[in-house]
């Protein structure tokens, strides 16, 4: 989706805080990503304002599906540089995929000035008016894409769709077999023109058109089997429209079992926060537990499995859910940190200080990471790196009574006997 | 080939306002109430209320019964709304009877459906509540008692619908079950965990709420002894399981002689029950393509409306839905199947409304039905979208397809209310369909047709062996090589109840040539021709009973 902003990064790299920046880009090319995040986010914690380097985060992230974190990164980037076209594009894409037109419509609308000749922009701001209603919007949008890049195949098979959906066949039907014959691989051209073809009542060639869709890409698109009944149907075929609605209504049922699961887990989680507050772990575990399953690349919920479990000093478990959290998201300072105590509170110190320095790199303002630090060091026998660790907890912290007793007591150990 | 001539007739006659809201110098000025104004904190708050046209003294006047919901708070005990019967004194305007009549009853008020289910010749009432539902005796003395069968229960009741779906000769019942809603678990949007609609905090539901199951009430009653059994389980009514119901309209879809059932459901898909002749039902609106949008999208359907609009013979289906969404003309194939023509046939023009009340009707009596539609968002308030919207009036040109002829039906049809009940009926006997509307939180709207256009005839059909509504069933009327089709039927539009008798356009014709009419009961009775300008009953087995004609 957003391959293209690493590139930009690479271009784009400032003379400041590139040490971070350069040490990610070579991590990134050996396509070690889990390295690469982290120095990208030491980039930026060098240097809040590095637009590239957020950018590079958010590539990272997409790369690894986590839509959560690629937002969180293109936002910050838009935070910088509110004219920022790849950025625009991104998080406007982002926002569309998850139907949240009104935050898309914003963005987009930035989108169209910055870059005024991106039949993309224009197209998918028409998208955005096509969902809202707006039709004359919509049409406009697509146009305008059009007028740039007269084979652009989102704003052909648009602006189609959205005429023979208005009846405008006469207009519809051209721009609808254009698109499907720019992109005989896509499914969507094909189902297109498959619908409207059914809107006319040309059932032969509908059904030839949605068994393409369904061969390109569209076997598992619930809404290209219900065409392919319509067309069947209006063929007479009423053993092929059967088994055509069977396979409709097997795959509308996964889709909103899919759905139901998440809600589902929205309500577990809800109701573990409610039993984590009345005190009862055991039961918030296993609420977290259900919400796990139904969520398994949710590393919120997982680090939140891994919390409890450690609270409830079952530190194996514990470590299994942050790794896995880790993993979906391992740029993330506080599962490096829960990981750090986890493991120092297993007596595996070697990892704990791994962990915790990690946790450091990654967010150098968290006095209590540090703290840690300087107490798995100080069990470890590294004096000197405890007290530089608990003078770092301090002075990010420099009220906190805790870690100025820690760093006072590490400067002066008592004898051992 | 189709044959145009009547369709020509009213295009030419349909300028000006032709739709006028005589509701306040008919006296109807109570406002009927459905939660808070201007602030909707749960979905119960956002339905409306029904209404309907009924001749409950049998005078020949279609009387008004209009149901109230109520508010959350701020009521104070004794002066809670309740709802209204209207009788109809003949000169336009209306004495409010429902204390007298013992329907001024106050609570969460839905829906209503009529029919006769003792066949005494008198109208008896069900209303759906969000709480009990109600059935009502119509004792014939200007008086109702409560018949409820007591197994009735708590629920949320919206649409319903007499049906002598077994054609034993007694009407039985069918009920839409919106919700199994909990105040007390269903988050506000001022409250935690609020629900967003366009990024606005919004009352949750349905969606992520428990959904209803609809019911099946089989009539079982003896001579004296009112008598309602539910056979839903058994009768295959529960198999698809629990849905957001709110709409019921019965229809023959397939022509076999028995009564089928659709249901529109909100945001799921809607169902159609189709009658085995054994007493039980198949659900089959996916094979029969209309429990989805064209696109296999489930919608959020609200009313539903059934009538030949392509005059081929068979039922065809309306149905309204959400915003951002058209509306659904689905177009009997006359093989069980469907197939939804709304943008081929000019529906697909709007998706700026949320409509609700829907109806078929042939305003300009060109013998073409057209519909008509109310339309009325359910969040007031929010930024996208009108909470009170206008009107539709969708003339059908005879060739498949309608226009908006809004604009030109005049104020009342362009009034911004947040509309929800429609009945439809000539309430002043002058053969032109009138229309009566209910909004929310509002009075009621009574559209008085004006319209000076094409002739028509309206027969009041009364079953003997079948049901003495005549629920179920189909006139057929000749005019030149046209047939006109019309069916009695029960429930239908949103939450409400149009007039029992058809009313039938027809153009220029001053007769209809040949009447044939399908009693349920299975006997097919054929009449001669019949002047237009009337109003004719026929007694089932007994042909034509008396006559009026039309007030001029």
């Amino acid at each position: 989706m957003i391959a293209l902003l690493l590139m930009s990064a690479l271009a784009q790299a400032p003379s400041d805080c590139s040490k971070s920046f350069a040490a990610g880009l070579r991590e990134y090319e050996r396509k070690n990503l889990e390295q690469a995040l982290i120095a990208f986010r030491g980039a930026v914690q060098c240097d809040p304002k590095l637009v590239q380097a957020h950018l590079a985060i958010a590539d990272i992230y997409a790369e690894r599906g986590n839509e959560g974190e690629v937002l969180a990164a293109l936002l910050q980037a838009l935070k910088i540089e509110p004219n920022n076209v790849l950025a625009l594009r991104a998080a406007s894409t982002l926002y569309l995929k998850n139907g949240l037109h009104t935050k898309a419509f914003q963005l987009l609308e930035t989108l169209v000035v910055a870059a005024p000749d991106s039949a993309d922009a224009h197209a998918d701001l028409a998208a955005v008016h096509a969902a809202s209603g707006n039709r004359e919007g919509a049409e406009k949008e697509f146009r305008r894409a059009l007028k740039l890049q007269p084979d652009h195949f989102p704003a052909l098979a648009g602006l189609g769709n959205l005429l023979a959906r208005a009846g405008d066949d006469a207009v519809a039907m051209p721009l609808l077999r254009k698109a499907a014959h720019l992109q005989p691989q896509a499914y969507e051209g094909h189902f297109l023109l498959g619908s409207a073809l059914n809107r006319l009542g040309q059932f032969e060639e509908a059904r030839s058109e949605l068994e393409q869709a369904s061969k390109h890409g569209g076997e598992n698109e619930p809404q290209v089997f219900y065409q392919l009944a319509r067309a069947w149907g209006g063929l007479g075929k009423v053993a092929e429209r059967k088994a055509a609605l069977a396979r409709f209504s097997e795959l509308t049922k996964k889709e909103k079992e899919d759905i139901e699961l998440q809600r589902r887990a929205t309500t577990w989680i809800d109701e573990a926060r409610r039993l984590l507050q009345s005190g009862d772990l055991e039961a918030a575990a296993a609420r977290l537990e259900l919400a796990r399953e139904a969520k398994p690349g949710d590393a919120t919920v997982l680090f939140r499995l891994a919390s409890l479990n450690f609270d409830l000093q079952r530190f194996d478990i514990a470590r299994e859910y942050v790794q896995a959290a880790i993993s979906i998201s391992p740029a993330t300072w506080l599962y490096h940190y829960l990981l750090g105590l986890v493991e120092r509170s297993s007596h595996r110190l070697a990892d704990a200080k791994a962990s915790l320095e990690v946790a450091a790199k990654l967010q150098p303002t968290e006095a209590p990471v540090f703290n840690a630090l300087g107490e798995v060091l100080l069990e470890q026998g590294e004096q000197q790196a405890a007290i530089t660790a608990f003078d770092m907890a301090v002075k990010v912290a420099p009220d906190d009574a805790t870690f100025r007793r820690n760093l006072d007591s590490a400067r002066s150990p008592k004898p051992r006997r | 080939m189709r044959v145009f001539f009547l369709a020509a007739l009213a295009a030419s006659a349909a300028t000006g306002p032709f739709f006028v809201d005589e509701a306040l110098r008919g006296g109807l000025k109570d406002i009927f109430i459905c939660g808070d104004e201007n602030q909707k904190n749960y979905i119960v708050e956002t339905l409306g209320t029904g209404v309907a046209f009924l001749d409950f003294d049998n005078d020949g006047l279609l009387d008004i019964f209009a149901v109230t919901a109520s508010k959350l708070k701020g009521v104070a005990p004794g002066t809670e709304p309740v709802n209204h019967l209207y009788r109809n004194k003949g000169n336009g305007t209306f004495e409010d009877v429902g204390k007298k009549s013992g329907l001024a009853k106050a609570g969460w008020g839905q829906g209503v459906c009529a029919g006769d289910i003792d066949n005494d010749g008198f109208v008896d009432l069900y209303v759906t509540y969000w709480g009990k539902d109600v059935m009502y005796r119509n004792r014939g003395d200007g008086t109702f008692e409560e018949v409820t069968p007591p197994e009735i229960g708590i629920r949320w009741g919206t649409g319903c619908a007499f049906v002598d779906y077994d054609r034993d000769g007694k009407l039985d019942l069918m009920v839409a079950n919106y919700l199994d809603f909990d105040l007390k678990n269903t988050p506000r949007p001022d409250g935690p965990n609020p629900c967003h609609w366009k990024n606005e905090k919004v009352m949750c539901g349905p969606q992520g709420l428990k959904p209803g199951l609809n019911r099946l009430w089989r009539n079982e009653s003896t001579p004296g002894k009112i008598r309602f059994v539910d056979v839903s389980k058994r009768a295959g009514i529960e198999t698809p399981g629990p849905r957001f119901g709110l709409s019921v309209t019965t229809l023959d879809y397939d022509r076999d002689g028995w009564p089928d059932i659709y249901v529109a459901v909100d945001s799921q898909a809607s169902l159609l029950y189709h009658n085995k002749h054994d007493g039980t039902f198949e659900e089959v609106a996916l094979e029969s393509g209309v429990a989805l949008s064209e696109d296999g999208r489930e919608q959020a359907g609200m009313g539903t409306a059934v009538s030949d609009y392509d005059g081929d013979g068979w039922p065809d289906l309306v149905k309204t839905n959400f915003i951002d969404d058209l509306p659904n003309l689905y177009r009997n194939n006359r093989d069980g199947s469907f197939s939804e023509s709304t943008v081929q046939s000019g529906l697909g023009k709007y998706t700026q409304f949320m409509g609700w009340g829907v109806a078929f009707v042939d305003y300009d009596n060109d013998g073409w039905p057209d519909i008509f539609m109310v339309n009325g968002h359910v969040y007031p308030g929010v930024k996208s979208g009108e909470y009170r919207q206008r009107r539709i009036l969708y003339r059908n040109n005879g060739a498949g397809k309608f226009s908006d002829m809004s604009v030109e039906a005049g104020a009342a049809v362009m009034e911004k209310t947040s509309a929800r009940g429609l009945a439809v009926g000539d309430y002043d006997n002058d053969g032109r369909p009138d229309m009566l509307i209910s909004s929310m939180n509002e009075r009621l709207n009574l559209l008085r047709n004006n319209l000076t256009a094409g002739k028509s005839i309206t027969l009041k059909l009364v079953g003997q062996k079948s049901n003495r509504s005549a629920i179920g069933a189909v006139a057929r009327l000749t005019i030149g090589k046209r047939t006109l089709t019309g069916e009695v039927r029960s429930g239908s539009t949103f939450m409400s109840q149009s007039d029992f008798r058809l009313q039938f356009g027809l153009g220029t014709a001053t007769e209809a040539e040949a009447v044939e009419v399908q009693w349920l009961g299975g006997a097919l009775e054929k009449l001669g021709p019949l002047p237009s300008g009337q109003i004719v009953t026929i007694t089932e087995g007994r042909g034509v009973t008396s006559n009026m004609p039309y007030v001029k």
